[in-house]
């Protein structure tokens, strides 16, 4: 959200922020492309002078195609990519929150990994032992609490990974979150509509928000400000509303 | 009060490397033989293997009267694995966590100590195996704490050696092999089961072995003689390849996620 309002309480500022990848196309070893001169890899250019200024306490959608950027956008804010060019500037405590989930161990037992990931996450094995009920209660696992994982269904490891990742984000008590498809939510209908609350609950507790989502009716729903991107431009900025009627025109052409 | 406030900020962050290390270590040590049905004992089986078969074969490789043999071969053997599994474990630890690494922003030196730590558990069997066979053979433990010492400066130097070798693994893919030949090199070249020959070759290799110094001071140190000299000169390699290993991570600790 630009703004030249003085009073203004930046929460996070990117300025002319770049970024390229390398991208490898085929897996040809390094003598054969040594003997035919073939380059295999190209740069890509993922993110392109990205600038925003974004206050405080506010919740921002981003919004794009597959491959525009947006989970780009989010690591690099993170911290997780460092920008090749311009810079970030974030203030407050930043967690970043993918739907991707932290890696759970299929040999390890669902409390074990919730240890094991809240460990990660850097909280003592005491808050943890504290918050267990609460974290398997959320995600309805309690007759599973010493089975594998691997032994659970797909349904039932996408609502361990959400109520793991929720509860620690929860606790964590961040100035800014950054959720990256965290809406992709798994299990039975029951098990999204508690989550989608929790997660709302979460969102408009104060800090300052992204969502980078494909769920076009939440981000309407709950951000104030959409960025639109495209082939790592931004392609549109302003009203959710605005953004995302655009946006579902631009697909309907 | 802001130095304070920057250094309450050092010590929280720090407890927090720790704490992540520790998770990771515990579970990647849990994980290496879950399963199985001797779970942690192969911590023990393993080097024992080793060890009696290369006690077998001893008129094969030693024709010289070495004393406390046992105890001189036990420690190279587990010293010797302990550098091997840890910096083997290294060069595809990026590319084994990517998911991880690319779904939250955990400190990435977490990774690398928590594999030291976990290969430090695993070494922590292999020396009560090592103080069984020194009683059995009547060396009193008071060599204990020349160990300790010794063992610090060890994992300082693996530590540096994994930082660098965790990088490069990231951008060679080709290291993981390379590795593996250069360890059973490494396995030959240095005296673990023989005793050094006067070789000229040999002699000026092991100048530069750093494990070859380790090796020695940790035999030593058993055996109640400690080498003050050889102590300064590990000292030296562990604090060198650590702060050295350092450096070169922080260079490309934010690219490696890019590539993996």
């Amino acid at each position: 959200m630009d703004t030249h309002d003085t009073q203004f309480e930046a929460s996070v500022v990117l300025h002319k922020v770049s970024k390229h990848f390398s991208r490898e196309y085929t897996s040809s070893s390094f003598l054969r492309r040594l003997v035919s001169g073939y380059q295999n890899y190209s740069q890509i250019k993922v993110l392109d002078e990205v600038s925003m200024r974004i206050g405080k306490g506010k919740i921002i959608g981003i919004i794009g195609d597959n491959g525009s950027g947006k989970s780009t956008l989010l690591r690099t804010i993170a911290g997780v990519y460092r920008a090749d060019s311009g810079s970030v500037f974030t203030y407050g405590k930043v967690i970043y929150l993918s739907g991707a989930g932290y890696g759970l161990k299929d040999k390890l037992t669902v409390r074990e990994n919730i240890y094991y990931v809240c460990g990660l996450m850097g909280f003592s094995r005491r808050f943890i032992d504290a918050k267990l009920y609460t974290i398997v209660s959320f995600c309805g696992l309690w007759d599973f609490v010493d089975v594998k994982c691997y032994q659970l269904s797909r349904g039932m490891i996408s609502r361990l990974n959400f109520s793991i990742a929720i509860h620690c984000l929860a606790h964590q008590n961040p100035d800014i979150i950054l959720l990256d498809e965290a809406l992709f939510i798994g299990g039975d209908a029951f098990f999204r509509r508690e989550a989608l609350a929790k997660l709302s609950y979460l969102i408009s507790c104060g800090a300052t928000v992204f969502i980078a989502s494909h769920n076009l009716g939440f981000i309407r729903r709950y951000c104030s400000w959409t960025f639109w991107l495209d082939k790592g431009k931004i392609k549109m900025k302003g009203k959710s509303r605005e953004v995302i009627c655009a946006y579902l025109a631009r697909l309907s052409e | 009060m802001e130095d304070c406030s920057g250094l309450m900020s050092f010590v929280e962050s720090f407890e927090q490397l720790m704490r992540t290390s520790n998770t990771i270590a515990w579970t990647g040590f849990r994980l290496r033989n879950e399963g199985s049905y001797f779970g942690v004992l192969w911590y023990l089986f393993e080097p024992l293997f080793l060890f009696f078969v290369l006690l077998s074969l001893r008129p094969v490789f030693v024709k010289e009267a070495i004393p406390y043999y046992p105890v001189y071969l036990l420690t190279g053997i587990i010293i010797f694995n302990f550098f091997s599994k840890a910096t083997h474990y290294s060069v595809s630890l990026f590319s084994r966590n990517a998911s991880l690494l690319k779904s939250t922003n955990i400190a990435r030196e977490s990774l690398v100590f928590g594999g030291v730590l976990q290969f430090l558990f695993s070494h922590f069997f292999e020396f009560l195996l090592l103080l069984v066979v020194s009683l059995l053979f009547g060396i009193t433990p008071g060599w204990f704490f020349w160990y300790l010492l010794v063992l610090v400066a060890f994992v300082f130097f693996i530590c540096g050696c994994c930082f660098i070798l965790c990088v490069l693994g990231v951008y060679f893919n080709d290291l993981d092999n390379l590795w593996s030949v250069f360890m059973r090199l490494l396995w030959f070249l240095t005296p673990i089961f023989y005793i050094p020959p006067n070789n000229s070759i040999f002699l000026f290799f092991n100048f530069f072995n750093p494990l070859f110094y380790f090796i020695t001071l940790f035999r030593a140190s058993i055996l109640g003689q400690f080498l003050f000299e050889t102590f300064f000169v590990v000292l030296f390699f562990g604090l060198f390849f650590f702060f050295v290993g350092i450096l070169f991570f922080n260079l490309f600790k934010y690219r490696i996620v890019e590539r993996i």
